[in-house]
């Protein structure tokens, strides 16, 4: 509507122009008619309205010139002087108006085709428009369809990229799976223990060459065999041993591991071995699949074992014979001893005038050696005992024990004997500690050679151990001697009485390792000698 | 039960310790007739007597050795110790074992006593006061 108002407005405009044109037009004509003659075919000229009238739009307007021209020319005739022949104006006039109606019926003609031409130009600058138009909405489309296609590609690209890593993947996968698969084969192949697979029936899906060869058949012979039915089908002494009780089977069923130590694989050769198998279930997407079997021959381990026992029982008898033996030694030395012993003294007492001097020295070193004896062979089966009696340990007051010790020992003037606190509590058996200390302090006592004896009994912290010391002032002992003296029968004790009998250190260092502990022995020649041993701390 | 005049019985198979115990007794002054007995067969022979008429004999006191031949200690006892004549016979164990399993087994079997022998010989001395203050030795016959 808008533009046809405008239209209008300047076709308005235009129709000003025009019809003040057509108007100066007409007039002149008018007058050039009205001044010619009659006769004078001026109406003609009104052609030009006409003509002109084809310069607007509308085809109304030629009639309309048409009109005027034919009214101005008829006006001519009525308002122009009379002069030429009637015939002559009446002709012209007539032809005039032919002549203008002649031109307007072209110019009709020619503004239709104009019309038609403008319409067709119309419609085909419309179309051309629509054209344009269309052409520019398939060139967004085109742009649209680069653009969409722009993106399929890379979309596609990408998917590609992707489905190609995706096959690698897949290869690499495939490729890992096969090596997997490659080096648990080998593995299975390899392993010292045989290895075989069961399906649900209990039949041999695989079994490793060792396994095989452990059981005498050959891989291909087993595979699809029922495995019970064949290697495990009875007990050792020959019993048959019923599926149902298997435990291989059993994890079929159950769908547990199981792990047997005491049963037999028969070989194809008919023999049996011992066997020590697991045997485990497998599963597949969750179900039950089968089961598989790793077993080894233990017939060798058994008999390692059983040899092993019999040694232990050995050992046990030989031990248990051992106490008995230095038990009844002791026991039976002791006697003709004491025979010894008695009979010697009674001799002395009832016959010692009438042996005389030297009889009665003979019989004092007879006694001697006899006193001797006892005490060896008492120490003997002390010696024999640690170690193999088993013994208690007990909490024990180091302290009062090394004091009940030293009164026990009844030391006389000259000999000081000092315990130093703090003496801790340990756990030990108490008359092994007591052993130690008696055999240390009685020592220490016994190899002093000097006027005044000190012995001074301490105990020091040594962090997992307690370490007991023995500190006397006596003579010392020489460096060259410190190994020698913990072994039976050495004695540095130059006056030899009876109970000196070398085996007192001996004893100690015995008890001392039994207990988890160590002596050991510090010395300076003619100033001192220090024995300490060490008791583990108990928490 | 008890029976004057019944001798001491003591089994013991070594002839140093028996001869200790008599000269113990004779230095004490206690001075008892000893009977001996090698070993615990003879010891039960003596005590079941040489013929039923004449009955079963009933010491005080048996001192009783553990290691002898034959018929060791531990058998003695148990037959003693079984028969109802002879049970009620205070044994006082003197041995030289020094085997706390010994002494266990002593006092299992119902022993009145276990002494160590000791190994000096004037320790005897006070083993004898020892038995005569506990058992009354003085019943016995003296020697003559």
């Amino acid at each position: 509507m808008g533009t046809e108002s405008s239209k209008r407005k300047s076709w308005l405009q235009e129709y000003r122009w025009f019809l003040l044109l057509e108007g100066v037009l007409a007039s002149s004509i008018f007058f050039v008619d009205l001044s010619l003659e009659l006769g004078v075919a001026g109406g003609v000229l009104y052609v030009i309205l006409v003509l002109v009238a084809l310069w607007a739009r509308q085809k109304r307007y030629i009639w309309g010139a048409a009109m005027l021209g034919t009214i101005l020319t008829v006006l001519g005739y009525w308002l122009s002087p009379p002069g030429g022949e009637v015939w002559k104006v009446m002709v012209n006039r007539i032809i005039s108006i032919l002549v203008i109606w002649g031109t307007a019926f072209l110019c009709y003609l020619f503004k239709i085709n104009e019309g038609a031409l403008e319409e067709a130009h119309d419609k085909l600058a419309d179309q051309l428009s629509d054209l344009a138009k269309k052409d520019a909405e398939l060139g967004l489309i085109n742009k649209q369809l680069e653009k969409t296609v722009v993106e399929r590609t890379h979309k596609l690209q990408a998917t590609n990229l992707f489905l190609g890593q995706e096959v690698r993947k897949n290869v690499q996968g495939k490729r890992e799976l096969e090596n997997a698969h490659q080096r648990l084969t080998t593995i299975v192949n390899a392993a010292g223990v045989g290895v075989y697979g069961l399906d649900l029936e209990g039949k041999t899906t695989f079994c490793n060459p060792s396994g095989a060869t452990m059981l005498g058949y050959d891989v291909e012979e087993m595979v699809g065999k029922n495995q019970h039915e064949l290697t495990h089908h009875s007990r050792p002494d020959g019993s048959p041993y019923p599926k149902e009780e298997c435990f291989v089977y059993s994890a079929f069923t159950t769908g547990a591991s199981y792990r047997v130590g005491d049963e037999v694989f028969w070989r194809k050769d008919g023999t049996c071995f011992q066997v020590a198998y697991i045997s485990a279930p497998i599963f597949e997407d969750g179900a039950l699949a089968g089961a598989v079997v790793t077993f080894q021959d233990i017939s060798a381990q058994k008999k390692i074992e059983e040899e092993r026992e019999t040694l232990l029982s050995n050992l046990e008898h030989m031990n248990a014979e051992l106490r008995s033996f230095a038990h009844v030694v002791s026991h039976d030395l002791k006697e003709p001893l004491r025979g010894i012993t008695f009979n010697s003294k009674w001799l002395l007492q009832d016959f010692g005038e009438t042996l005389g001097k030297e009889g009665k020295e003979y019989l004092g070193r007879l006694n001697h050696d006899a006193e001797r004896m006892y005490h060896l062979i008492n120490d003997l089966l002390q010696f024999a005992e640690v170690g193999n009696v088993q013994e208690l340990s007990v909490p024990v007051q180091s302290g009062s024990l090394v004091e009940a010790v030293v009164k026990s020992l009844l030391p006389t003037e000259g000999i000081e004997i000092e315990i130093q606190p703090p003496m801790p509590e340990v756990v030990y058996p108490p008359i092994r500690l007591k052993q130690i200390f008696q055999n240390l302090v009685i020592n220490g006592v016994r190899h002093s050679g000097k006027q005044k004896v000190k012995v001074v009994v301490s105990c020091e912290d040594a962090g997992q151990f307690w370490r007991f010391q023995v500190w006397d002032n006596g003579q010392g002992i020489h460096s060259r001697h410190f190994d020698r003296i913990f072994e039976m029968f050495q004695s540095l004790d130059r006056h030899k009485s009876p109970d000196s009998t070398g085996i007192g250190l001996a004893l100690v260092k015995k008890i001392v390792e039994q207990n988890g502990g160590k002596v050991e022995v510090e010395s300076e020649f003619g100033e001192f000698a220090c024995f300490s041993f060490t008791v583990p701390k108990k928490l | 039960m008890r029976r004057s005049g019944s001798p001491l019985l003591i089994v013991e198979d070594n002839e140093t310790d028996i001869m200790c115990l008599k000269k113990a007794f004779e230095k004490s002054g206690i001075g008892k007739a000893i009977v001996t007995a090698s070993n615990g067969e003879e010891a039960l022979a003596y005590l079941k007597g040489d013929s039923p008429e004449q009955g079963t004999r009933i010491p005080n006191l048996i001192l009783l050795d553990l290691n002898m031949p034959i018929m060791n200690g531990f058998e003695f006892l148990a037959a003693v110790k079984s028969d109802a004549r002879l049970k009620a016979i205070p044994v006082v164990v003197l041995t030289s074992s020094t085997s706390s399993m010994d002494m266990s087994a002593s006092y299992a079997n119902s022993v009145a006593g276990y002494i160590e022998k000791p190994m000096d010989p004037e320790e005897y001395l006070n083993i004898v006061q020892v038995l005569d203050k506990y058992w009354s030795l003085s019943y016995l016959p003296t020697i003559n």
